[in-house]
């Protein structure tokens, strides 16, 4: 589940264009500055849909133990959901997510959002890179706000009605705290397969990158130095050189982090693949005689989760994805401008246009690497405060163990 | 090892498996099948019975010539107890 700052990520990202299109203003040769137009329109129209907040139907009052109440119910749906203070964010399907929280005119009106799921927006973020084809992020946007009204008013609005019990002292049934047990640690291994899976790409990625990059470079001075081929051919033969250098790279890395990042990604899956079976099974209460046991795969999980912590601390896209969008575009600024000005170089020399435009994108580089640094201090101060955490709850429960069972 | 010998210090896991089964059965339950049930060897199921029944979680009671066990409200409690602090232990950090 994405976290809830990513709803300004769609902001961020519009306010971001200004220097984009200043760019491009400034060299109307390279790109026409309509290709900005349904970039800026599909990106103000997400921006728009994911910041509004709805109040939720009628009778559903905002309070603590409401709040922790509606996950509980959500998570018996076999949903994934996630809680934080004064919020409850909830993935309806691969697609949709809703926030349900604490209104800010008043202490007892309880609203909703839209959040985004890794799907949603990883397909917002391709969209928007493509350009031309951005602008169906304007009717995907108003789909998912559909669908997200549809949910709670069909849904989560007629299982919540009337049913919130007032008083803590109602203990929730030994079922209902298995299932709770189980669909937290659910999510929790949900979260890091898909931060271990996604690093994994990345890495493969950001290498091939790399390579085809320096690929390009070296192919690009060869030929316009040694004046082998038509001056019209040279940059698309190094394009092809430099493609063939990323793919070659990304099938060697590939190969290597398989042995490496793949083993980690396939563990975690089959622990989610574990619990969501035994999540299935206990909401669906079936019974199995084959020494299939929740509570035992609860203390599995516990064991696991230190390790699903870090591996979801990993991935910025997950744990910042407003900051890993504007990463994204800094470094995307900083390739564009790096490329306009070593080509300006080859074509017509060095000057101090060239100049400007390579400093630039040193610039935008080592802006999209302070940005990440920052983000990174934060993941590893939370990191710390969670190991903390779960070593205090850790000891709470040898000691209850230790009260219940003696000597055990 | 001889039946009804207690042990000395019990794994959680096994412990916790043979309480949630006898939960999920909410009835008496044949020794043997409680065995094929959790999937434990019949000797050690047998000492954790009588580590059990020592602490008041379960009792025994004989039932058309077999010896059946019952889960006792103590019992209940303890794996309540249990479910209930992983469930808290699990939830978001």
């Amino acid at each position: 589940m994405i976290r809830r700052i990513w709803a300004y990520a769609g902001i961020i990202i519009a306010l971001a264009f200004l220097p984009f299109a200043l760019f491009y203003l400034l060299l109307p040769n390279y790109f026409d500055l309509t290709y900005l137009v349904p970039a800026i329109g599909g990106m103000l129209v997400v921006a728009f849909s994911f910041s509004i907040f709805s109040p939720m139907p009628e009778g559903v009052f905002y309070s603590d133990l409401a709040l922790s109440q509606i996950a509980d119910r959500l998570r018996l749906q076999g949903l994934l959901v996630k809680e934080k203070p004064h919020t409850v964010t909830v993935q309806i399907n691969r697609w949709v997510g809703v926030e349900i929280g604490r209104g800010k005119s008043s202490n007892r009106e309880m609203r909703w959002r839209l959040d985004a799921t890794p799907s949603s927006l990883s397909l917002i973020i391709f969209s928007f890179i493509t350009g031309p084809i951005s602008f169906i992020n304007a009717p995907l946007a108003i789909y998912l706000l559909h669908e997200g009204d549809r949910y709670i008013r069909e849904f989560i609005h007629p299982a919540l009605e009337g049913k919130v019990d007032k008083h803590e002292s109602k203990r929730a049934p030994i079922k209902d705290l298995l299932i709770v047990g189980l669909s937290e640690s659910r999510r929790i291994s949900w979260e890091a397969y898909l931060s271990a899976s996604s690093a994994y790409s990345n890495n493969i990625l950001i290498v091939a990158l790399l390579v085809g990059l320096c690929g390009w470079a070296l192919s690009f001075g060869y030929l316009f130095t040694s004046g082998l081929f038509e001056p019209n051919s040279r940059l698309a033969l190094s394009l092809l050189i430099s493609i063939t250098f990323a793919i070659v790279a990304a099938y060697l890395v590939g190969k290597v982090a398989t042995r490496r990042l793949k083993t980690q990604v396939i563990q975690i899956k089959g622990w989610f693949d574990r619990l969501d079976v035994a999540l299935i099974r206990e909401i669906h209460n079936e019974k199995v005689d084959d020494g299939t046991s929740s509570i035992e795969l609860l203390f599995d999980a516990y064991d696991q989760i230190p390790i699903w912590l870090k591996a979801k601390g990993k991935e910025l896209f997950y744990t910042h994805p407003a900051g890993y969008i504007l990463i994204v575009y800094l470094v995307l600024l900083a390739g564009m401008t790096g490329f306009s000005g070593l080509v300006s170089i080859f074509s017509s020399g060095l000057n101090l246009e060239e100049v400007i435009l390579i400093l630039l994108g040193c610039g935008f580089a080592f802006g999209a690497g302070l940005v990440r640094r920052e983000l990174k201090k934060r993941d590893r101060a939370d990191d710390q405060n969670t190991t903390q955490e779960f070593d205090r709850r850790r000891k709470t429960l040898s000691q209850i163990f230790e009260q219940e069972f003696g000597e055990a | 090892m001889p039946e009804g010998e207690v042990m000395e210090r019990p794994d959680f896991y096994v412990l916790a498996r043979i309480l949630e089964r006898l939960w999920r059965e909410n009835a008496p339950m044949l020794k043997t099948r409680l065995q094929l049930a959790t999937n434990v060897n019949y000797d050690i199921l047998m000492k954790y019975l009588a580590w059990m029944n020592q602490r008041g979680f379960v009792i025994f009671e004989m039932n058309a010539g077999h010896e059946m066990v019952v889960l006792t409200p103590k019992g209940n409690e303890v794996y309540a107890k249990l479910v209930r602090t992983m469930s808290e232990v699990l939830r978001s950090p």
